[in-house]
This record gives structure tokens, sequence and C-alpha cells, in this order.
């Protein structure tokens, strides 16, 4: 009877802390690629993709920042959430893809956009949605172990901004970009190289960049991390 | 000895208690007052003053319907406000994904998109809804209203109205 009863406390603390306070997440797909999933997402290797943990204190003040990643209710289907980054919060302007307009934030909306842009089903498609349909703020991966990693939480530039060239000189390629850039280089350490603006850097290995073209925008605020300090 | 078994067992029982309740106040029901005249006569038909009072009323909201998330045009509905998600609204959904709405004003029709609904106040001069911020995501809706619980003599149910002349055929 006492043990029923210590089983049925336990429990329900560990309820009321996963609604309200922490709980962990299964992501699924490659729109964050690289920062979850980063070698990939099948339906069937659910083992292998990345578990997140989602704090949900965040709520309670709904202060929320530039470079966040957010859990979020789908505003075209409720029964589904995404995982996405906020880019941009009310009162930001923000350049339309594809054309020359842009337009303002609305009061109490955010714009999300997903790390793989080549892949992922977001604001761009949706607009910006309601910050009421936020459900919680990505921290840590918690699985799987090997790759513990802390999300990033650099403020984040439009990706519209960006504009890189690629110019093939025998076995170097020089990639350069407007606006700092992180680019990834793939397995197996998941390393970045960030590249300042009006730098370019140099790379040799033509495998290596044809498997990771993801381009991170992002900007510094931290001035420790220039092109300087990164070396292939 | 006994005086500190005592009291820790009282601990113990109440914190489970305040503990279930909670539990049951974010997933089942709460109680919540209804602010404001948006939604007269339905609630507060008294009148409401903007500092609360004791004669407002306070309504029953259940959360079971967001398991399985099925409303109908009628329910009536607390919802996170699009333009300020701090503040919840009370409001009654007249239209579900789908369906055409007749534009207050002009002769224009608009489709309710996938996994929205269109939410207006009973009080039709009064009332700030999707009139003016659109249709909102159902995933902004946190439960579904469906007893006044005070004060005691407007106790009872809330009943599904559907709304006549909105919707567009």
């Amino acid at each position: 009877m006492e043990f029923c009863y210590e089983v049925f406390t336990f429990g329900l603390i560990g309820l009321t802390i996963s609604d309200r306070y922490a709980s962990v997440v299964h992501v699924q797909g490659l729109s964050m690629f690289p920062s979850f999933n980063p070698y990939g997402s099948t339906s069937m290797a659910s083992f292998t993709d990345d578990y997140v943990l989602v704090e949900k204190w965040c709520l309670e003040k709904y202060k929320f920042s530039h470079g966040d990643i957010v859990v979020f209710c789908s505003p075209s289907d409720h029964k589904k959430k995404y995982i996405k980054r906020i880019t941009a919060l009310a009162g930001d302007w923000i350049s339309t893809p594809y054309s020359y307009d842009s337009f303002k934030i609305p009061d109490g909306h955010c714009w999300v956009v997903g790390d793989n842009s080549a892949s992922s089903v977001d604001s761009r498609s949706f607009g910006p949605i309601p910050l009421g349909l936020i459900r919680g703020k990505v921290t840590h991966t918690v699985w799987p172990p090997q790759s513990r990693r802390q999300c990033f939480h650099f403020p984040v530039d439009i990706c519209q901004g960006c504009n890189f060239d690629l110019i093939n000189d025998s076995c170097l390629y020089y990639v350069s970009c407007r606006t700092t850039a992180a680019v990834h280089l793939g397995k197996p350490k998941n390393l970045f190289i960030y590249v300042a603006v009006g730098h370019s850097i140099q790379i040799s290995d033509e495998t290596q960049l044809r498997k990771s073209l993801i381009l991170f925008v992002l900007k510094f605020g931290n001035p420790h991390l220039n092109a300087s300090h990164w070396h292939l | 000895m006994g005086t500190r078994s005592f009291l820790w067992n009282f601990a113990k029982k109440y914190f489970t208690f305040g503990l279930i309740g909670l539990t049951i106040s974010d997933r089942y029901a709460s109680i919540v007052p209804v602010r404001g005249l948006s939604m007269a006569p339905t609630f507060n038909s008294h009148g409401s003053t903007s500092m609360g009072s004791l004669t407002d009323n306070y309504v029953l909201v259940e959360k079971w319907c967001l398991e399985k998330y099925k409303f109908s045009p009628g329910d009536v509905v607390v919802f996170c406000s699009p333009s300020d998600h701090r503040k919840s609204i009370v409001k009654r959904i007249t239209a579900l994904p789908g369906d055409w709405i007749n534009m207050p004003y002009s002769s224009d029709a608009l489709k309710i998109p996938e996994g929205h609904c269109w939410v207006e106040g009973d009080n039709s001069a009064s009332s700030v809804d999707s009139r003016s911020f659109g249709p909102i995501p159902l995933g902004l809706v946190r439960g579904r209203v469906t007893h006044i619980v005070w004060p005691p003599q407007a106790f009872g149910k809330v009943e599904r109205k559907t709304p006549q002349g909105r919707l567009s055929l």
C-alpha cells in the first residue's frame, strides 16, 4: 500500500515536471541539420535520431531571444509539432525570399526558420507564428550520448543575406560571404569553420565541401570568435 | 518524535494533494474568471468592471478536448491572444477549417485555412475577435468552457450556440 502510494506520487511528480518544466523530445527529419540529426534521419532508425531536452520555464516568463530553438504547434495542423530556430521577433523587419518586399513581424509573433533551409517547412511557407503556439525551448541534446552538444544560441541573421561564391581553382575552393557565416564540414567531428565578413577561407578537400554546403549565418557578439582563430 | 512524524506525514499528504490539484488543473479542468463584456449576455450579463469583482462569472474550462482536438462550431473556448501571448481570451468558435465566412462590412467571403478557426464574441458591438485579428490557429486554444460556476445565480451549462448569418454556404 505504501509502495503504491510512493509510485503514484513519483509518477505525478514526473508528469508535472514533464508538463511544466522540462521534457525530452524526439527530433525527426533533417530540417535542422546539422544542429540535430547530423548523421541523417530515417523513419525506422529512430534510435539514432537526436533526443533533445525541452525546457518550459521560458513559457512562464515568455522571454524568447533570436537564435533560440523552439518546439511549437504547427499553425496548419495543431496536432503536429515542429522544432525550428527563431530568427526574428515582433517588430523586426524580414525581407521575403525571392522578392524585394520586406514586412514587419506583428506583435506577439515570431519568425522561425530551420537551419537546413533547403529542406525545411517553416515561416517562409506559413508566415510568422503567434508566440502562443510555442511549447518550449530546446537547450541540450541528450541522445546519442557520444555527441552531447549544447545548442548554439547566437543571434541569427536571415539566410537570404548570405551570398557565396565558389571558384574552382585546381584543388582549392574559396568560400566568402557577405555576412559572417559558419560552414559545416560534416563528419566525423562536426567541425565548423567560421568566416568573418570580408574574409574567405580555402577548403582543399572537395569531398568535404560537397558533403556539407549547409551554411549557418551567425553574427557573433563575442569578439573572440573570428576567422583567425579557426584553421583547417 | 511523534509530533515530527505526524507533521511529516501531514506535509507529504498536503504535497500530494497539491500535486494532484495542479495536474488536474493543467491537464483536465480548471476554473477561470471571465472579464469584460464581449461575451454578454452569456457571461457577465450584470456588467463587469476592469478591476474585476466578485460578480464576474467564473467558468469551468475543460481540457479533454485538447487531447482529441475535436471542436464544433458554437463551442466557447479559451485561447492565447495572437497579439499578446500572455493574455487569455474567451470567445465562441463560429467557423472551422474549410468553412467560408462572410466578411463584415464588405461582400468578400474568406475561407478558413487548415488548422485555424474563426472566433467571435457574443456581444459583437464590444468584442475584439477574429474580425480584428483574423482566424486563429487551433494550437492557441487552451480549453473549452462548459459551465458557469459563479455566481450561484448564474450557475449552469454553457450551451453550444450556432451563430446565424455568419457562415456563407
